[in-house]
């Protein structure tokens, strides 16, 4: 009798184990001529991957339209009458489009990754988050924690959950300026205050759904 | 078996000719085939020109079937042999089908198996092959309709149906000889309808209540790819609770609410379910029915009912519906006023109260001009006809989402999520675990599926181990798991141990599905009903994949062997290679098959670094730009 999984604190993201996985190849190679599947790198950066520069600034409608014309280069429906080493390969070709345009669609995702590219630790719990920011914290969780008591919980929680996408947005402008500049160290701690507003604004939405689905 | 044989790009081009392949709505209670044919979308239809097969199969003491409208219509008369609603049983446990509020009119066989068997006169029988014998029929009525071998098709199961009921929709396909191009959402299907003639822009919900299911879909579609957001549903509510409800009410009315609707015998039980869908049908159409229904010892009844009545019964449940979509609208992160369009289908849509409340949810148009009965199989055969090559040019590209998040055990009984649901497929994720106690050699992999932070919420779907881990320290080994979900939704789940390389890996099969030798006897099984020359077909074809699999390795080993083998592994690969020239000439297709698998399974390390030479050869001094 074994034991099951324990937890380790860092994990990272890869497809690559899967190459040197199990797989059989049952069919020979058929190569689809012109835009083959193997035109994709799987080894290069999520940017490079979609033809991107390396910058957090980036156009939404320019990312969207990248993944579109990659997801009809890779999809393993592309691959339905190709040989299974092909479809193999096309699915992991998809699956790395999918975890590529998944991080870089999410700003915050985005952010971390980058850090990530710049060599940077981006959920270094040795930075100390400034004391003003983490009494506000204290004093919005309470409020979020009286919400549904209020005489009109939904207003109370619309009310919040508007405060705090205030707040992002105004981190996510500070992100911009902080990437354009190369600062890391200040991008660590906007990073940690942006996931504490994406918290609140997250359990925000869970107690309003709550109160929507109830009726 | 063929050993990654390498082409030159670019020279191997299939001719063009037309496959012939269908698009099949196997539903709770119709199903339907439909293919693409000189261009246009076609439901398919019997030889009395009947669309709908009645998802309904009756086994006879001889052994034989009788599928769709006959045994419908004999239901009543025979009920512990006529088999109803077989979708809702699919790849569900025993203890879940009897937990469910549904009141089944037949028996089910308290056998070892995992999974719930129905007891009939002449033999206990598989969900799976209940559904597989309804199939059957459709792959019948489509190869004669058409005149050819299907190469494959399209079967749609709800989005919100989980690993464990895709496994048993693709097994139940794989008994009935049909090759399965791909397992396709509903509601993705219906919206493949209506992409037929509009081009569409814009964010779409697709509202599907059948019979037995309800799904709600939000999806997103731009230059021809459609792309769902996300999907939630309910696998035990639609249109039957409707009747149901109906039924209720009728007893209730006739003064029998105490007995109930299990003191009826389930002939009249049954009966009286077929009428109260004739009433709720009829109510659709007209503001009032009245009706005289059979209620066994309790005499008859009659009286009326109103659509003003039928709505006060159904209301909850339509609501329950709804806020099914406020959730789904959470997922997708936007709110019910950015849907542009509300596409229904499924039977129930037609009840105008549905139409009416769900109109006003999204507070947009719905639409309804395709047959909501027919609209999931038209998309269905449109995906195939483009899955079986027929269409290279076409334009269209679905991206579905996994429903459920994926996840394994980890100590303390809670569940870690790998891949959360509405995740893009296909999809992989990797995520490093560590052993929790010293000189640790074997780890459980607990493969889960839910939303719920503990395991006992989760529904388990595998467990496999991983063993041979050196022995180190608690937390010091590297143990990566890989989740890698196909187009279809199937899950494959791989554990290594990074230090040693020594792994493990397994597709995953449902814990209470069927297993592999309840597989193989139910093969075997639908082989004996057959022709006795499908058996030696059968061993031929493992002949041949046994000497194409000697081919193979010989040529592969004779190009690479020395250069990405070791002695060692040289030898163990000729070991079973050896054995397999021993017993690919018996008449044991089974013993033909594991040795083949056996050396499929020693040559996987060497099939992965050629692969992995392969790509490298083609890529070398190349950047993607040039290529």
């Amino acid at each position: 009798m074994s034991v099951v999984a324990a937890k380790v604190l860092t994990f990272d993201i890869s497809i690559r184990t899967i190459v040197s996985g199990h797989y059989i190849i049952r069919q020979p190679f058929q190569y689809v001529p012109l835009s083959s599947v193997y035109d994709i790198d799987l080894t290069s950066s999520y940017f490079k991957l979609f033809s991107l520069p390396i910058s957090y600034q980036l156009k939404r409608s320019e990312l969207d339209c990248r993944y579109q014309s990659l997801q009809r280069q890779v999809h393993p429906d592309r691959y339905a009458a190709a040989g299974e080493s092909e479809q193999l390969f096309a699915m992991q070709a998809a699956s790395q489009v999918n975890n590529a345009y998944q991080t870089l669609r999410n700003p915050l995702q985005r952010a971390i990754y980058m850090l990530e590219l710049a060599g940077i630790d981006p959920v270094d719990h040795s930075v100390s988050m400034p004391p003003d920011f983490l009494g506000e914290q204290i004093e919005l969780r309470e409020q979020l924690a009286e919400a549904p008591h209020a005489a009109k919980p939904a207003t109370e929680l619309s009310k919040l959950k508007a405060h705090a996408d205030a707040c992002s947005k105004q981190l996510y402008d500070e992100l911009n300026v902080q990437f354009e500049n190369q600062d890391y160290q200040a991008a660590v701690i906007t990073i940690q205050k942006l996931q504490f507003f994406q918290k609140l604004q997250h359990e925000a939405d869970e107690r309003l759904l709550r109160l929507e689905t109830q009726t | 078996m063929s050993l990654l044989q390498i082409s030159e790009p670019g020279k191997s081009k299939v001719p063009h000719e037309h496959r012939i392949a269908v698009g099949i709505d196997l539903g709770t209670t119709n199903s339907l085939v439909a293919t693409v044919r000189n261009g246009s979308v076609e439901v398919l239809s019997d030889e009395f020109g009947r669309l709908l097969l009645p998802s309904v199969v009756r086994y006879r003491s001889d052994g034989n079937a009788e599928v769709g409208l006959d045994a419908k219509l004999t239901a009543s008369d025979d009920p512990s042999n006529t088999i109803v609603s077989v979708k809702r049983l699919m790849g569900r446990s025993l203890i879940e089908v009897q937990a469910d509020e549904t009141r089944w009119s037949y028996q089910f066989d308290q056998l070892d198996s995992a999974v719930p068997r129905i007891k009939t006169d002449h033999r206990s029988i598989a969900p799976e092959e209940v559904s597989a014998d309804i199939l059957r029929v459709l792959r019948e009525r489509a190869e004669k309709t058409l005149g050819g071998e299907l190469v494959g098709a399209v079967v749609t199961v709800p989005a919100y149906f989980d690993d464990a009921q895709r496994h048993a929709t693709k097994h139940a396909a794989k008994l009935a000889g049909l090759h399965v191009l791909r397992l396709l959402n509903e509601p993705t299907a219906a919206a493949v309808a209506y992409g037929l003639d509009q081009t569409k822009q814009g964010t779409v919900a697709v509202y599907d209540l059948g019979g037995g299911t309800f799904d709600i879909s939000i999806l997103r579609l731009e230059g021809g790819v459609f792309q769902v957001l996300s999907t939630a549903g309910d696998t035990v509510l639609g249109g039957d609770d409707f009747d149901h409800l109906i039924a209720l009410w009728i007893l209730e009315q006739a003064g029998l609410k105490e007995q109930g609707f299990a003191s009826l015998d389930p002939s009249t039980a049954r009966r009286l379910l077929i009428q109260t869908e004739q009433i709720k049908q009829t109510l659709s159409q007209q503001e009032s029915v009245s009706f005289d229904v059979n209620l066994g010892d309790a005499g008859n009844w009659s009286g009326e009912l109103s659509r003003g009545v039928l709505n006060e019964l159904i209301d909850p449940l339509i609501q329950k519906t709804l806020n099914t979509c406020r959730h789904a609208l959470h997922d997708a992160d936007i709110r019910a006023s950015d849907i542009d369009d509300v596409v229904m289908v499924g039977g129930s849509t037609r009840v105008p109260r549905v139409r009416e409340l769900v109109a006003k949810l999204f507070g947009a148009r719905v639409r309804t001009n395709i047959d909501p009965d027919q609209v999931v199989a038209i998309g269905a055969a449109i995906q195939a006809d483009i899955l079986a090559g027929n269409k290279p040019e076409s334009d269209l590209l679905l991206l579905d989402v996994i429903p459920l998040s994926l996840g394994i055990e980890t100590m303390g009984g809670l569940a870690e999520k790998i891949i959360p649901r509405n995740s893009t497929i296909p999809v992989a994720r990797a995520q490093e675990f560590t052993t929790f106690k010293d000189g640790q050699i074997a780890m459980a992999i607990h493969v889960l599926q839910g939303e719920r932070e503990l395991v006992a919420d989760c529904r388990s779907l595998a467990r496999f181990e991983l063993r041979g881990i050196p022995p180190m320290t608690a937390g010091a080994a590297r143990i990566r798991v890989t989740f890698q979900v196909d187009a279809d939704g199937v899950l494959n789940v791989s554990a290594e141990e990074k230090s040693s390389n020594v792994s493990a890996s397994v597709q995953v099969k449902p814990s209470f599905g069927l297993s592999d030798i309840e597989i193989a006897e139910m093969l075997k099984a639908s082989i004996q009903y057959g022709v006795k020359d499908k058996i030696n077909r059968a061993l031929r074809e493992q002949q041949v994949e046994a000497e194409r699999a000697l081919q193979a390795i010989d040529a592969a080993l004779a190009a690479d062997g020395e250069r990405l083998l070791s002695e060692e592994e040289r030898q163990n690969i000729y070991l079973v290679r050896d054995e397999l020239i021993l017993v690919k000439d018996g008449d044991d297709r089974i013993v033909i098959k594991n040795t083949i698998e056996k050396l499929e399974a020693a040559c996987s390390e060497f099939v992965a670094r050629r692969m992995d030479a392969g790509v490298r050869q083609v890529f070398t001094g190349r950047s993607v730009k040039e290529l």
